[in-house]
Parts: structure tokens; sequence; C-alpha cells
């Protein structure tokens, strides 16, 4: 099984809320090839967000064992963790969290420039992922001149920006209308072959989530593998 | 697996200046909103406004300083004073004075006689400096610079003819003509002390443009002073001036004075004190420089209470964008990173602050008169217009200050002010830069639920 990009072994994560503990990850787990797309359902509240989380390195985990890309996860220091983020993982969140102050194009270009790539070739880069995203002519608009789908769109190119091997998204679809979350679906579909990336999808849209070559139930902390 | 290590400081700068400073305001499709109206612009306006008042202050009371010490030095001090006992003969202390104009470095050398008195008129009385001078005096350009003649001659022809400084013939209400009368204390025999009463025509009227001077010279011949003043009140001695009385060569020019009374010539002399300027004024100067500094400290007080501003801003600032610092962090951004942003922010807004106060500051000290006279004469129109019997108002009495106030420009000042408002911005910007380095970006998924 060399081709995994993501190992989870026993994970567990728990919050506490006063004296109530709730177990969000028992002992779960999970794998996934490079390359594919995989989707994660379940009800709300389950973990699907938290997990992402634990993949990106955003949240720590309690116990088991994380490897993304090689990274053992629960070894990683504090230090560690930004150069995990900016080289390893990209982000699509459920709202787009584009900077307001900054252009389309500098959003996109932003964790590039801010990773170490030289301005020009950051700048050559997100034109690149905004042309594949079919947003080339909005490049020197800001967030509020954007539609939803769009602001979406240009969270997508951002993600890629560092060409990271995984991307991970949380109801990328969540906040858009029907015509804007089919023309992402069909964006995310071709992810894994246009940026040579694998992609991990939370989502409730049942459309979105047959994208996925494979599919994942999380329920009750643990995973089930549903396709 | 690649790794891009990020260890530039241009990516932190551009992101720092936007993240604060919002969108160039020459991109025209930049909607606006919060961004143009940055309270990083306060920030930069508060400590620039702190500024000002500094440079004001430490260029004009400088000048000031300045002004008055040159006045002293050239009309009243000079810059080297040999004290001479008074029964020195004509010849020895001409002898004594051509010695020392040839020394390298004199300018100028002139025999004084200075003692006290109460100068009395019909119009009243007041007590005088008496100076005895000798008319070499003259010949000593740094004299002919400052003292202005009001009135009638510089100098009195004649032993019983008197110069008289501005603010005493005022006092005495005497002009140019009239007759004052000098009452001067002299030693009789038995150690009784006489009153001495001599009666002057006032020949001229002058003055040296700082009050505190022109308010007790009573100027006549030295020849007279030595006749009027008792030798154990009254102080005799040469005044010299050098091309530069505030660098070193002040003291080198005293040892050769010194090596100079050891010779056979002025073997006569019982005794002679030699003193500088600075030995002179030391009381007067001491004063000057202690006001100056406590201005100085309050003024610095407001820059500190600027750059506390702009730590409460960059502070607001963080806790209102955590969700922006969240999504630097998730894209890969570091504590380390992000801390250096807002650190960076700040010594930005520190340095556009001092840069813009220190234009406006300098430019307002170079044209302070101008500044004063043009306020003074708008605040004189306006209360003739609304009372037409007003007296004018004169913002700054020439009286208790300078006329015209100096300006000194010193760019070692201004370096030291920017350098400290940047330091002090970057201080206090740590608390906020901290701050922003423990946002976690997890703070994204929750925004999310």
């Amino acid at each position: 099984m060399n081709d995994l990009i993501i190992e989870c072994r026993a994970l567990t994560k728990t919050f506490s809320s006063g004296a109530e503990v709730l177990h969000i990850l028992e002992r779960a787990d999970f794998s996934l090839e490079k390359g594919k797309i995989c989707t994660i359902l379940g009800p709300s509240g389950s973990g699907k967000s938290t997990f992402l989380a634990i993949l990106g390195s955003l949240e720590r985990f309690d116990s088991g064992s994380v490897r993304v890309d090689g990274y053992e996860l629960q070894t990683l220091p504090e230090k560690s963790l930004s150069v995990f983020r900016r080289s390893v993982v990209g982000f699509v969140f459920q709202f787009h969290f584009l900077l307001n102050d900054f252009s389309a194009l500098e959003n996109v270009a932003l964790p590039g420039y801010m990773a170490g790539l030289p301005r020009k070739e950051a700048w050559k880069r997100a034109q690149e992922l905004l042309d594949m995203v079919g947003l080339i002519h909005r490049s020197h608009h800001y967030p509020s001149q954007l539609s939803g789908g769009e602001r979406q769109k240009v969270a997508i190119a951002r993600a890629l920006i560092n060409e990271p091997s995984v991307v991970l998204a949380d109801e990328p679809t969540g906040n858009l209308d029907a015509a804007s979350s089919k023309e992402l679906r069909l964006l995310l579909q071709r992810l894994p072959q246009v940026a040579k990336t694998t992609l991990v999808l939370v989502t409730h849209d049942s459309e979105l989530a047959r994208i996925g070559d494979t599919s994942f139930l999380l329920k009750e902390g643990h995973f089930e593998c549903i396709r | 697996m690649h790794t891009i290590k990020a260890r530039r400081l241009q990516p932190l700068v551009f992101l720092g200046v936007r993240f604060l400073f919002g969108k160039p305001l020459s991109d025209p499709k930049a909607p606006a909103h919060r961004g143009r109206h940055s309270p990083f612009w306060g920030a930069v306006l508060g400590i620039s406004v702190s500024i000002v008042p500094l440079y004001i202050v430490l260029f004009v009371s400088n000048g000031m300083i300045q002004g008055i010490t040159d006045r002293y030095l050239e009309t009243k001090t000079s810059h080297l004073q040999l004290g001479l006992p008074f029964a020195l003969s004509d010849q020895t202390r001409n002898k004594l004075r051509q010695d020392i104009l040839r020394l390298k470095g004199v300018v100028s050398a002139s025999f004084e006689v200075d003692g006290i008195g109460l100068a009395a008129s019909p119009g009243g009385s007041a007590s005088a400096q008496v100076r005895g001078l000798d008319r070499s005096v003259l010949a000593d350009a740094g004299f002919k610079k400052f003292i202005r003649v009001d009135d009638g001659a510089i100098f009195p022809d004649k032993h019983n003819e008197a110069v008289l400084g501005r603010y005493l013939a005022k006092s005495l209400g005497v002009g140019v003509g009239d007759t004052v009368t000098l009452i001067t204390l002299r030693e009789a025999r038995e150690g009784h002390i006489l009153p001495k009463l001599s009666i002057f025509r006032v020949a001229g009227i002058v003055s040296s443009g700082y009050r505190e001077l022109d308010a007790n010279w009573f100027i006549v011949q030295s020849g007279t002073a030595l006749r009027l003043l008792d030798p154990s009140t009254a102080y005799a001695f040469i005044g010299i001036k050098t091309a530069d009385p505030y660098g070193s060569a002040l003291n080198t020019l005293a040892s050769k004075i010194k090596d100079l009374l050891v010779q056979p010539d002025f073997s006569d002399i019982p005794g002679f004190g030699l003193r500088t300027w600075r030995d002179i004024e030391r009381g007067l100067f001491a004063s000057f420089s202690s006001t100056k500094s406590v201005l100085i400290l309050i003024m610095a007080i407001a820059i500190v209470v600027a750059a506390v501003n702009l730590g409460s801003a960059l502070t607001t600032y963080v806790i209102e964008h955590r969700t922006e610092i969240a999504v630097l962090r998730a894209c890969g951004v570091s504590s380390q990173q992000t801390a250096s942003i807002f650190l960076l922010g700040g010594a930005a807004t520190g340095a556009l602050g001092c840069i813009a106060g220190s234009a406006v500051g300098i430019f307002i000290s170079l044209y302070i008169n101008q500044i004063i006279g043009g306020i003074q004469a708008a605040i004189n129109f306006v209360a003739r217009l609304l009372t037409p019997a007003s007296h004018p108002i004169t913002l700054l009495n020439p009286d208790y200050y300078l006329e015209h106030i100096p300006i000194s420009i010193n760019w070692q000042y201004s370096i030291l002010i920017v350098g400290t408002g940047i330091i002090v911005s970057v201080l206090v910007s740590f608390f906020p830069a901290n701050k922003s380095s423990h946002i976690a970006p997890a703070e994204l998924i929750r925004h999310g639920q």
C-alpha cells in the first residue's frame, strides 16, 4: 500500500465541555490513496470538519497516528506545522475566507508569496490557477465584487498555489445556489487530474458526494466505507 | 514531499502594509470599504501630531538658547575673561592686551571694569550694572553685530557721558541728552563706605535684543569706571574673543594666556584669574539646559501616548481580524511570520508618523517667526473688527524673549527623534504581535460550523 497518501490509525479526538466529554473520533482508522477523491458524509456534529482539521494540522488529536504525505502529524513539532500546511495541504472552507483588501489574484498568490515563491512567480502561478478555474477575467476584482460561486473558485485556486499533495474541502458548496454548486462540483471533480492532487471532501450535498472515488460515512466516531 | 522555506522579508512587508493600510489608492478597481479608512492612518496622524511640538520646542529652544548665549558672549561676558588687579598700570595692561592680541586664535581683546550702582533721574531710579568699556571694544565685530543703537552714540565719547541699555533708559524715563545720576559706593578712610554721586549726560541708548541685558547696562568709559567704582566690589578684566568660542581651541588658548602671564614683563601682577564663558555663566546655562530638558521630557510623553494609541489600534485590529489572521495561518503563515507582520506594521506606522511629523515640525520651526507674526496679525485683525478700540496683542512679548526667534536645526536630533519614535512604535507592537501569533487556524473550522 505504498500509494497511501493519508493513513490514520486508532485516531481519537474528544472535546470537553465542562464535565461532559464528547467523543468525536474513537480509535478511528482511515486511509486514502494518492490522486483519489474521497468524500466524507455524516450527520451534523459527527466530527467531519474536525477530522479535516486534524488532517490539515489545524487541530491536534488525543491519540493514534496520522500520516499525511509522509508527515507523521503526532510527532510534528508546532514550528513545523506551518511548513506542513503551506507545502502539503490546501484548504477550501464552507465560507470562502478570502481577504477583503486583496484582489482575487492577490488572494491566490499570497500563500505562495508567503511560502517563499518570488513575487513574479507567485503572481504568474496565481494567474494560471485563476485561468484554470475560469476566472482570469476577474483577477483584479475584489471579493466584494465576486459572486459566491466565484469566491469559492478563487478559494480553490488559492488552495492549489503551493501545489499541495492533498486538498481538504469542507462543504465547499454549502453556501451556494444550485447552478454555482454544479459549476464547483465539475471543477472539484477534475482537480486530481489537472492539479495532480488528492481531494478529501466533507459534504452534505449528495450530488457532490458522488464525485468521490470512495465515500465514507462518519458516525459515532468511526468511518464506514459506503462506496 | 517538498518544503518551501519562507525567510524573506518582502512578503511580510507587503502583507503588513496592505493589512494595516488597506488597498493602494491608485487601484481604480478597488471598492471603497474599511481598507481605505484604516485606523492606522489615524495612528500615523497621532504620532505625527505628537512629533511636531517636540521639533518646535527643541529647535526653538535651541535657537533661543543659542541666540541668548551669543548675545551674552559677544556683548557682555566675552569668550575668556582675564581678571586683573585694579591698580595695574595702564602701560602693563596695554602691553598685556597687545600680547594677547598677538596670540593665534584671538580676534579681539578689550579692557573692561564692571561694578554696580544706582541710576536715578527725575523719572525714576533703577539698579545699574556699570560697565566701564575701553574704546577698543568698537573694533570687536561680535560686539557691533549684536548691539543695536536705538538713539545717539554706541560709545560715550566723554568721561561724563553714559550710554544706557534700552530698558534702563525706559525705567529711568530718559532719552539722549538727558542727565542721570549714578550713585556708587567707595570705601573712605577708617573703613567707612561713602556714596559717590556722579552726573552723566545720556549720549546713547543701545539694545542687545535681550531684555535681561538691556535692563541694567550703564556704559561709561573704562577710566571713569576705575575712578567711580570701589576696587573691593568692582571687577577689572580683559575680555578676549576667539574665532570659535564653542570649540576645544578655547582651552588651548587659555593655556597660552596662562603661559604669557608667567613672563617677567607681568611679574607685577600679584594674581590673576582666567575664566572661560562656561565658567562665568555656568548657572545661567544650567538653567537653560534644565528648562529645555523638562520641555523635551513633556513632549516625549506625548510621543509615548501616541505610540500607546498605536499599540491599542493594533490590538483592536488583531481582535477584529482574527478570522483573516487564522486564514493566513491555515495557508501556512507561521506564528512568527504573523507576529512579524504586526511588528513591521507598527514600525511602518511609527516611521510614517515620525517622518511626516518631522517634515511638518521642521517646516514650522523654520518659519516660526512668520507663523507667529501671521497668527498675531490675524488675531489683531479679528480683534479690531470686533472691538475697534482694542490694543494690539503681542503673542511673544520681545520684552521677555528675543525679538526674533533664531532657529537652530540639528539633524542629529531629527535622526534621534525618528529613531526613538520607530523603536517605541515597535515596542508597543509587541503585545498585539504576540496576540496575533496565538490565533489558531482551527478557528476557521469553528467559524464554519
